[in-house]
């Protein structure tokens, strides 16, 4: 314990926790890319200071994405899209830094959770998530593509046709079942598809832009609010909603503890649920605050999450915690169900590390919020011109290519047009997210059942996804007719 | 290389319009062609003098783009210069692959290179082959492991083979994609242990984690991954190491048996190695392979290479392009039994 | 993008610091989203037979089965933005009949939306001629050509267009290329002067 508050571990940690504000703020930077930079260096370190520098850029970069979704609606990671709509309505309304400062907070809890049920059940939860095979797989995608009718109330079915056309997005680029190489035209670059993230830049950031110069007279002004919202403020709003953090983080946790989904999906499960459970579900996407906390709260847990099946199967679930399992064994330390079982001193630091970054994580928002509420000073229209060079940067970084460059600025001017046209571009988002696991694993599930749709239907998961995805969308309805006929007779 | 001549710079201003601004860039552009030296024995010997890029066609975090890194940090220090990986990843490492033998052939441009290399042109992802770089070095090989759960009732590879051989049901079996490396080294075991490679399903999945899950979770029957992908569960317990696919015992596990030894002639290895752009000039590739060389016998290298799990194989340019002429004839006709060739 | 009907949703509230998107007449638009997804999902099955599927295992949908489902379910979708056009369409008209004519745009509302629209085309003309010029005069040049025509295009006076885009080229580099160690487009070798 006393290793972590030394100036040489702590020093680079908080450093650490900065570049993952930036990491998390900027579309194109991710936090695998910050993880991969960190490494090299990390092998001149302790083994604490090392993973300390990791956990904390992990779990900032996660809560970041929030900020420029919140104030542009520029999501900076994929698992921040859904701050997007009711974040992003807040700040219209002039109370951006009140959902921001309350998606702070809820970040911290949602790990802290996510952290506590890692160190107590963690491998109880790893082996429930080896029974996820590819039938269960294909229930969760499905589940999640169901969020896009739950997020487009009014315009579901636009909202709808949005995620097939997401669906059909991701199957661009070689087919990872078949090696079909699907819509490339014969370009190279297009083999690799069209990647979420420079499709997201386009779609939000571009798009956003062209929106706000086509509409705004005064792009001189700048956008500052002057509203001023102090910390403690919001501690009153989430204890009211106490009971939402904890479930919401709980789903995040398993969700990230499965290794075929991570932060994006376990996000859009708890604005689902908040929103299904919700007393005033119409409310949402209107700036309510409940669709603020929900999907931030399981964002971070399922950072959590994500370690679980790494530290106990040595397997890891997603880029990042590849990267720290090779971190791990060149520190000597080996992955596996005795690391819990015999706790010893390296696990220990490595849950001590993880739980100080959840409080460390509140200083260091604050002033990413801060520092981003500077930028907000600027002249709207400098503002606007930054984002498209960081837009156009982002989206080259992520694989160095030009074609992305590309997709991006096509991106914009399909967002662009949608918007006109009055539909929601999140549900694009989740099909092309979720597309390539529906796809995957339904292809997977029936070569391995030789074609056969019952494992589908039967394997106790499934029948329980399934009846989920069914509560979800007829309970409320059914609920509704019950009482009705119950008044009536 | 005064290829930008006054009346290319003329014709652009039309189409520009931005009076101004072009001026300044065309100004710019002019002093910048009388400051830039054109002498390509200069250049040779200057080399090198900006930054070198090492382009990785897999993802970051992954097994290659470690090595990358480590060898990035390396050349970096010996030749004094900036040393970056560039990630490009997609297409079955074809994009990466491909983006380093279309660069400029000037020794700032190296690529990492993989056993997909291979493979590629006869699956009709693309049309590389080894011909089209000048290779460097090779380093790394680690060979195909047969991997079962440790609660499986096979103890040996030939257990597990009869079953394959007469069992009443298919067994699941995966590892990559289909048609990926280890697939492939699944249909060439198959064959040459004389079974039909049908008599397996091959699940197809995204890599070779998901896999391990789906084989720890009781999906499907047993993988084929690289030894070093497995060594954390097999030394937990977890998974049980049947047979490795090449010449020598791995030093990790001398116990288990190579395929060699139960009388199937079948090996196959997942190698890294280090290639240039084709008709880089030779001196600055002596220049480049007489670090790597030096690196590749460096404590630090193999500290690396084994606190990381990574099977040390080193192999000049002559010898490595030998190597490279053998894996295409070995994998080719792997490739047309599975169904997969072009 | 001529369209000048107001939008049919909720006007903006008071105090919003972004505009409500001045997008086409619920009409109009359901219609575009109707043909766009009619083309994309017809484009979508024809292209589909492009694909060289592999001898896999029997039991395999294939490549083409979910991309050409996304084109079968898309062009049932557009159709239906169409049918649900036209409700739309019908509904205003029974409305029109009852309720005062929406009153006409003023002469100078009519001059800012098509100021609006202008500056929106030259933002996206000058983000294309930045991508495809990004290679070849590489991200230095290319960036503050593309931030100063910009920053003008928004109507920033000469000094903020100067200092914000050295400002914002000056971070993108040191984040990107110093920290993140990205290598930004460089200009060709006949252009190179750093």
């Amino acid at each position: 314990m006393s290793e972590l508050l030394q100036l040489s571990v702590l020093l680079p940690w908080i450093l650490a926790m900065l570049l993952g504000i930036f990491v998390g703020a900027t579309p194109g930077l991710t936090a695998t890319m910050a993880v991969a930079l960190i490494v090299p260096i990390s092998y001149h370190m302790s083994a604490t200071a090392g993973l300390a520098m990791i956990i904390g850029v992990s779990f900032t970069a996660i809560f970041a994405g929030d900020i420029p979704a919140t104030w542009l609606r520029i999501p900076g990671t994929p698992a921040s899209a859904a701050a997007t709509l009711d974040g992003f309505q807040l700040a219209r309304k002039r109370r951006g830094n009140f959902a921001l400062m309350i998606d702070l907070l809820c970040s911290s809890i949602g790990g802290i959770i996510g952290v506590a049920t890692l160190i107590v059940i963690a491998p109880q939860l790893a082996k429930f998530a080896l029974k996820f095979g590819d039938y269960e797989y294909f229930w969760l995608g499905v589940f999640g593509l169901s969020m896009s009718a739950m997020v487009t109330m009014g315009q579901t079915s636009k909202g709808l046709m949005a995620a097939v056309i997401g669906v059909l997005i991701s199957t661009v680029g070689q087919d990872v079942v078949s090696n079909a190489h699907r819509y490339t035209f014969d370009n190279i670059d297009a083999l690799a598809g069209l990647h979420f993230i420079p499709v997201m830049i386009g779609l939000f950031g571009v798009a956003e832009v062209l929106r706000n110069v086509q509409g705004e007279q005064t792009l001189g002004s700048s956008s500052g609010t002057g509203e001023r919202t102090s910390f403690l403020s919001t501690i009153p709003e989430i204890w009211k909603r106490k009971w939402l953090v904890v479930k919401s983080a709980l789903l995040g946790t398993i969700i990230g503890a499965l290794p075929g989904a991570g932060a994006d999906v376990a996000a859009w499960g708890a604005y689902g649920l908040a929103k299904t459970t919700s007393k005033d579900s119409e409310k949402f996407g209107t700036g309510a605050v409940d669709g603020v906390v929900a999907p931030t709260s399981a964002n971070n847990a399922a950072v959590a999450g994500a370690w679980i099946p790494a530290l106990v199967f040595g397997v890891p679930g997603d880029a990042v915690t590849a990267i720290v399992l090779g971190v791990l064994m060149v520190h000597g330390i080996r992955p596996g169900p005795m690391l819990f079982e015999e706790g010893g001193a390296q696990i220990q630091s490595i849950f001590s590390v993880a739980l100080i970054t959840q409080v460390l994580l509140i200083p260091c928002g604050w002033l990413g919020i801060r520092a981003f509420g500077l930028i907000q000073m600027l002249p709207r229209r400098v503002v606007l011109a930054a984002v498209l060079v960081f837009s156009t940067v982002g989206a080259y970084a992520i694989n160095n290519s030009m074609f992305d460059v590309g997709v991006m600025v096509a991106f914009g001017i399909v967002g662009f047009f949608l918007e006109a046209c009055l539909v929601p571009v999140v549900p694009l988002i989740l099909g092309l997210i979720l597309g390539p696991l529906v796809e995957e694993k339904l292809r997977a599930g029936l070569i391995a059942s030789s074609g056969d749709f019952t494992p589908f239907l039967t394997r106790p998961i499934c029948v329980c996804l399934i009846a989920l995805l069914v509560l979800a969308f007829a309970g409320k309805p059914a609920l509704r007719l019950l009482q009705r006929r119950k008044s009536e007779s | 290389m005064l290829k930008l001549r006054v009346s290319d710079l003329r014709n652009c201003r039309p189409r520009l319009q931005i009076s101004r601004v072009l001026t300044v860039c065309c100004t710019l552009a002019g002093l910048a062609i009388l400051g830039c030296s054109t002498d390509p024995q200069a250049a040779i010997d200057n080399y090198p003098n900006k930054t070198i890029t090492i382009v990785c066609p897999w993802s970051a975090g992954g097994g290659t783009d470690q090595c990358s890194r480590f060898w990035a940090d390396q050349l970096h220090q010996r030749l004094e210069t900036p040393v970056v990986v560039m990630n490009r990843e997609g297409g079955s490492g074809a994009i990466g692959h491909s983006a380093v033998a279309r660069a400029r052939p000037d020794g700032y441009t190296l690529g990492a290179i993989t056993v997909e290399l291979s493979m590629m042109k006869q699956m009709g992802i693309s049309d590389l082959t080894f011909r089209d770089y000048d290779p460097l070095l090779q380093y790394n090989a680690d060979s195909a492991a047969l991997v079962v759960r440790s609660d499986a009732p096979w103890k040996t590879a030939e257990e597990f083979l009869e079953e394959v051989r007469t069992g009443d049901t298919p067994l699941k079996m995966s590892g990559t994609a289909s048609g990926g490396i280890w697939d492939l080294a699944r249909v060439g075991m198959l064959h040459a242990a004389g079974i039909d490679p049908d008599r397996v399903t091959w699940v197809p999945s995204k890599g070779s984690a998901p896999a391990r899950t789906q084989l720890l979770g009781g999906h499907i029957d047993a993988v084929v991954v690289s030894v070093p992908e497995a060594k954390p569960q097999i030394d937990a317990g977890e998974l049980r190491l049947l047979a490795v696919m090449d010449d020598e015992r791995h030093v990790d596990f001398p116990e288990v048996p190579t395929l060699k030894e139960l009388g199937i002639d079948w090996s196959a290895v997942g190698w890294r190695g280090l290639a240039l752009p084709k008709e880089t000039p030779p001196e600055i590739s002596a220049k480049l392979l007489a670090q790597a060389e030096e690196i590749a016998a460096s404590e630090e290298f193999l500290e690396f290479m084994k606190l990381n799990g990574f099977a040390v194989k080193v192999r000049g340019p002559e010898e490595f392009k030998e190597f490279l002429t053998e894996q295409e004839a070995l994998w080719t006709p792997v490739i047309e039994m599975a169904g997969y060739h072009k | 993008m001529t369209e000048t009907n107001t939008p049919a949703h909720s006007p903006p509230p008071p105090d919003d610091p972004t505009p409500e998107s001045v997008g086409f007449s619920e009409f109009t638009g359901t219609l575009s989203y109707g043909v766009f997804l009619c083309i994309l999902g017809a484009s979508a099955i024809y292209f589909a037979k492009d694909f060289r599927a592999i001898a896999l295992s029997q039991s395999d949908p294939g490549p083409r089965a979910i991309p050409v489902a996304c084109g079968v379910i898309m062009i049932i979708g557009g159709l239906w933005q169409f049918a649900v056009a036209w409700r739309k369409r019908q509904q205003s008209q029974t409305d029109r009949d009852q309720l005062p004519v929406p009153s006409e745009l003023s002469v100078d509302e009519t001059k800012q939306r098509r100021r609006g629209n202008l500056r929106a085309l030259v933002t996206l003309g000058l983000l294309i001629g930045y991508v495809i010029l990004l290679p070849t005069f590489g991200f230095i040049v290319a960036t503050i050509v593309f931030g100063i025509l910009v920053l003008k295009n928004f109507g920033s006076p000469w000094s903020e267009a100067v200092i914000a885009t050295a400002s914002i080229s000056a971070v993108v580099y040191v984040l990107f290329v110093n920290l993140f160690q990205v290598m930004l487009p460089q200009a060709i070798q006949q252009l190179q002067f750093f």
